[in-house]
């Protein structure tokens, strides 16, 4: 479920936060994106590996803004950085996030973590 | 229909009294009586609006599709219908979002509670006097894996309700009502 990512833990770096928060504004607010970046800074500021949905959504948004910074669509950018990890869409935000905004998320994320 | 796009890479379809012709087999039809003691319009003659949208928000995007038409009565109440449907309709090929997705025709019960919410909450905003007494049927949707939830649905809802309330000949205001009902 975590394509390349599986089985791994990753350091998180402040700038590469800037670059996702920075990306992130490409697109209307949506309050489980800061969730999961809350939990990224976090990880910094604790000194501590992220693995799981929180690395999925690392690697993603980094990819995905490193590749409409280079001219692509939203849409061919979000498909490439899916394709580049092979992770699964539902991989993307942590299941806290899911639980804490359940309306956001239909019944198939929930069945992919197990937390119906 | 129109094509809509809008700032931030959301794009949208709308439809004014023309048949996107999102059509599926109805498993379910959920009827629910909201208000009484209205006048049908003379005036009203049907009308039908619908909206295909799609709303990235970086790691994920957002995807809806809802039609709805209202039949003009006598009956002196206000009703909603909601067709609904299995989770295993047929493909929506000619969606906007079947980039993303596979987008699947059809209106599951999960999301119907939601489009009754929306639809009821637009609907309370502007009175119900500007319909009269009818049915407003909610018969034509399409919905993403990955993409819908409740919440859009509710929003989806109510625009196609604000859709129907268009005065006919003010269209330049389609894409203002998608920007104030739909997004996120």
């Amino acid at each position: 479920m975590f394509g390349k990512l599986e089985n791994q833990e990753f350091i998180v770096e402040k700038e590469r936060i800037e670059v996702i928060k920075k990306h992130i504004e490409e697109f209307y607010p949506w309050q489980p994106n800061d969730m999961m970046i809350k939990r990224l800074q976090q990880a910094l500021d604790n000194n501590q590996k992220i693995s799981g949905a929180d690395a999925c959504f690392y690697f993603h948004e980094l990819k995905e803004a490193e590749l409409m910074a280079n001219g692509y669509t939203y849409v061919a950018a979000h498909n490439q950085a899916i394709q580049d990890y092979e992770v699964s869409p539902f991989s993307l935000y942590h299941p806290d996030v899911i639980l804490a905004f359940p309306d956001d998320f239909n019944s198939n994320w929930k069945k992919f973590w197990g937390i119906e | 229909m129109q094509s809509i796009k809008l700032d931030r890479h959301v794009q949208a379809r709308v439809w004014i009294d023309e048949n996107p012709r999102a059509i599926y087999p109805a498993t379910e039809i959920i009827s629910k009586n909201i208000a009484n003691g209205l006048t049908k319009k003379n005036k009203n003659k049907n009308k039908r609006g619908s909206i295909e949208i799609i709303i990235p928000v970086g790691a994920r995007f957002f995807y809806g599709f809802l039609g709805a038409e209202f039949f003009p009565n006598d009956s002196g109440s206000f009703g909603i219908e909601l067709l609904v449907s299995t989770e295993h309709e047929n493909i929506y090929a000619e969606s906007i979002a079947s980039e993303f997705d596979q987008i699947r025709l059809g209106l599951p019960s999960e999301y119907s509670q939601s489009v009754l919410a929306g639809a009821i909450e637009s609907l309370a905003e502007k009175k119900l006097g500007e319909f009269g007494s009818g049915i407003l049927r909610f018969d034509q949707a399409a919905h993403s894996q990955i993409g819908s939830s409740n919440k859009f649905f509710r929003h989806i809802a109510r625009t196609v309700v604000q859709l129907l309330m268009l005065d006919r000949s003010r269209k330049e205001e389609i894409s203002e009502i998608v920007k104030t009902y739909s997004l996120v």
